[in-house]
């Protein structure tokens, strides 16, 4: 990796870090879903500096090629990201669903109460007739 | 006793006003409570014209949220039993008597109207037959329990199991799994023989290109309900 490439990847990351600041900023994003995205941002950003530690670590686990090692990391990484999205997605089903139910519950209930409302008013003016 | 019948209706607007009609000349002591499951047709229309009770679920949820939306109702309004019945017409209103009997009787917590103990009325296709088989089989193996029917949806239960269908109910293709669940919060359930119409008007929920999902979401479920642990339900 030259110096060229190096400072190419943190110039991307500094500004995809700073993009998911700025989504923070305007409360556009969850801290708790931005953190991943912000440490893995952090991450990729020290191995571009200082590519001695991927070379090391791809030497001590045995993988031949460093390259193949941030592959597969990277492909890990966005396996764990996908399927806690997945987690998050069905609890946020489970509560539109119960939101869906209740609303509807509860509309019948107001234009059941409504309905009462009218009788007994209808009454109201019947007696005030006699 | 205050009994309410559970209709989900999605897009049913041809057969609502004959069943309620139906309900009304056959089961007068029921009250019944319509879930129009955010159909794309004017029941919503019908419902209002005609002043049916109806929920209208502003999102389409599929069967299991909206069966679970009647359970729902029944526990507000303080129904001592609560009774799923299809609004297309397949299900007749004639056996609701017996169907809740056990019921009423203390003998049981669930029932399930079956076809398939007197082997009278429509039996469905044969395909479809075997994949009831199927499941049947895959509940006894990891209950125990003798079901004929394990996917009619013509069923019946006390307060107790409401509060576990409301808390928690399967989205779609929910009677096989909800069977065992039953079975693992220990209710008691009973089969009732009955005959079923083939439906009038409308669609099976089971579409063509969805028997293999459907086989493999049930039987999963099914095993994976034994492994659930025994949760408490909380009230209300």
């Amino acid at each position: 990796m030259n110096l060229f490439t190096q400072i190419f990847v943190v110039l991307i990351v500094l500004a995809f870090l700073i993009y998911v600041v700025s989504k923070l900023r305007k409360e556009q994003i969850e801290f708790k879903y931005a953190l991943v995205w912000l440490i893995s941002g952090l991450i990729i950003m020290v191995l571009a500096i200082f590519p001695g530690i991927l070379a090391w670590m791809g030497s001590t686990i045995g993988v031949g090629l460093p390259v193949n090692l941030v592959f597969f990391l990277g492909i890990i990484l966005n396996l764990i990201i996908s399927f806690a999205l997945t987690v998050t997605y069905s609890n946020l089903k489970n509560m539109v669903y119960r939101v869906t139910q209740m609303t509807a519950i509860l509309d019948n209930e107001l234009s059941d109460k409504t309905n009462q409302g009218d009788e007994k008013k209808v009454t109201a003016k019947s007696n005030l007739k006699k | 006793m205050k009994k309410l019948l559970i209709i989900p209706a999605y897009n049913e607007a041809d057969s609502l006003v004959d069943l309620v009609a139906d309900i009304n000349k056959s089961a007068p002591d029921y009250d019944y409570i319509i879930i129009n499951d955010g159909s794309k047709d004017h029941t919503k229309e019908v419902c209002l014209e005609n002043g049916l009770n109806a929920l209208h679920l502003i999102n389409n949820l599929g069967i299991g949220g909206a069966v679970q939306t009647g359970y729902l109702y029944a526990i507000r309004n303080n129904y001592d039993i609560a009774i799923q019945i299809d609004g297309d017409g397949q299900h007749n209103p004639a056996y609701l008597d017996a169907l809740i009997q056990p019921i009423v009787e203390g003998k049981a917590d669930f029932t399930i109207g079956s076809r398939f103990i007197e082997k009278e009325g429509f039996q469905s296709s044969g395909l479809r037959r075997a994949g009831i088989l199927w499941l049947d089989a895959i509940l006894k193996r990891s209950t125990g329990l003798d079901i004929t029917d394990a996917t009619s949806g013509f069923r019946a239960c006390d307060q107790e199991v409401m509060h576990v269908f409301a808390s928690y109910y399967p989205k779609d293709y929910p009677e096989p799994e909800t069977i065992a669940d039953l079975y693992r919060h220990k209710f008691r359930i009973k089969e009732v023989p009955v005959i079923m119409r083939e439906r009038q008007i409308g669609v099976s929920s089971i579409r063509f290109f969805k028997p293999i999902y459907y086989m493999l979401k049930v039987t999963v479920s099914i095993l994976i309900s034994r492994l659930k642990r025994h949760k408490k339900v909380s009230e209300g």
